[in-house]
């Protein structure tokens, strides 16, 4: 190595840690929004597979991050819907009662049924 | 000068045995904490994935442009042939590996990331390192995609 070669490589050398200190914070990193693909360990090999291994456990623990961070809120949103369409779909006969809907036919006669007992 | 024009033979071999004589010194009274938690797998994979694929390359990709246009080449870390493997009772490669890792190699393009990574976030690549050539391109994907939870320590 002749005496060029070591201010070329050091500046080489350089450049590239300069890059790295401009990288080196972990949100700095996220510049995909790249998920798991979680589906293809259904494909993979089962029976080669030992549950105590770490690269199984680690996959497992990014898979079920992964699951709750897409399920939570469209979790949350069902619970919400669902809620949502108790209170404007079940009318009972009180809350027909109180104006604040009106009973389909069946659910009417059934309330009529219900009296007429 | 040119690192499209190769050294001779004895100069690769000289410098090679220099390197790593020199790396197995520095690096011989490192103690090597335990890298079987899942954990480092994911912190250390998606390390690896951003700081360090572009050269050592990852499963499914044999060469980029960087791995090819480097000299010295980088060694390609899927590969268990490439890998320089020491004693398993003595932690050698992960020594070695966290010593290369932490302060580079000088006039090679392996930047020391030590400046600017910590040491647990080091042990995470070293520990990712071990399992990587035995990791399908599917494992590869899961490791090593972050989360948001999976930086290591923060500055």
């Amino acid at each position: 190595m002749n005496t060029k070669t070591i201010p070329i490589a050091a500046l080489i050398s350089l450049s590239l840690l300069s890059f790295s200190a401009a990288a080196h914070d972990p949100s700095l990193h996220k510049k995909s929004d790249e998920k798991p693909n979680c589906a293809a360990m259904k494909d993979m090999d089962h029976t080669t597979m030992n549950a105590d291994d770490p690269v199984m456990r680690a996959m497992m623990k990014r898979c079920h991050a992964a699951s709750s961070n897409q399920e939570g809120p469209s979790h949350d949103e069902a619970i919400s819907n669902e809620a949502s369409t108790k209170t404007t779909n079940e009318c009972t006969p009180e809350h027909a009662e109180m104006g604040h809907c009106t009973l389909s036919d069946d659910t009417a006669n059934g309330a009529n049924d219900h009296e007429n007992h | 000068m040119g690192a499209d024009d190769r050294h001779y033979d004895v100069t690769h071999r000289l410098l090679e045995t220099l390197r790593e004589k020199s790396i197995a010194r520095s690096a011989n009274d490192i103690e090597v904490p335990d890298l079987s938690s899942p954990d480092l797998l994911l912190t250390g994979g998606a390390d690896y994935n951003d700081m360090c694929s572009g050269c050592h390359l990852r499963p499914g990709i044999t060469e980029t442009d960087l791995s090819i246009g480097l000299y010295p080449r980088p060694p390609n870390l899927v590969s268990t042939q490439e890998i320089e493997q020491g004693s398993a009772e003595n932690n050698e490669a992960a020594k070695r590996n966290f010593w290369i890792i932490k302060h580079g190699i000088k006039a090679s393009g392996m930047p020391a990331w030590g400046p600017t990574h910590g040491d647990e976030r080091i042990w995470a690549m070293v520990a990712f390192l071990d399992r990587l050539p035995s990791l399908s391109v599917n494992q590869y994907q899961i490791l090593t995609t972050r989360d948001g939870n999976n930086g290591g320590d923060h500055h």
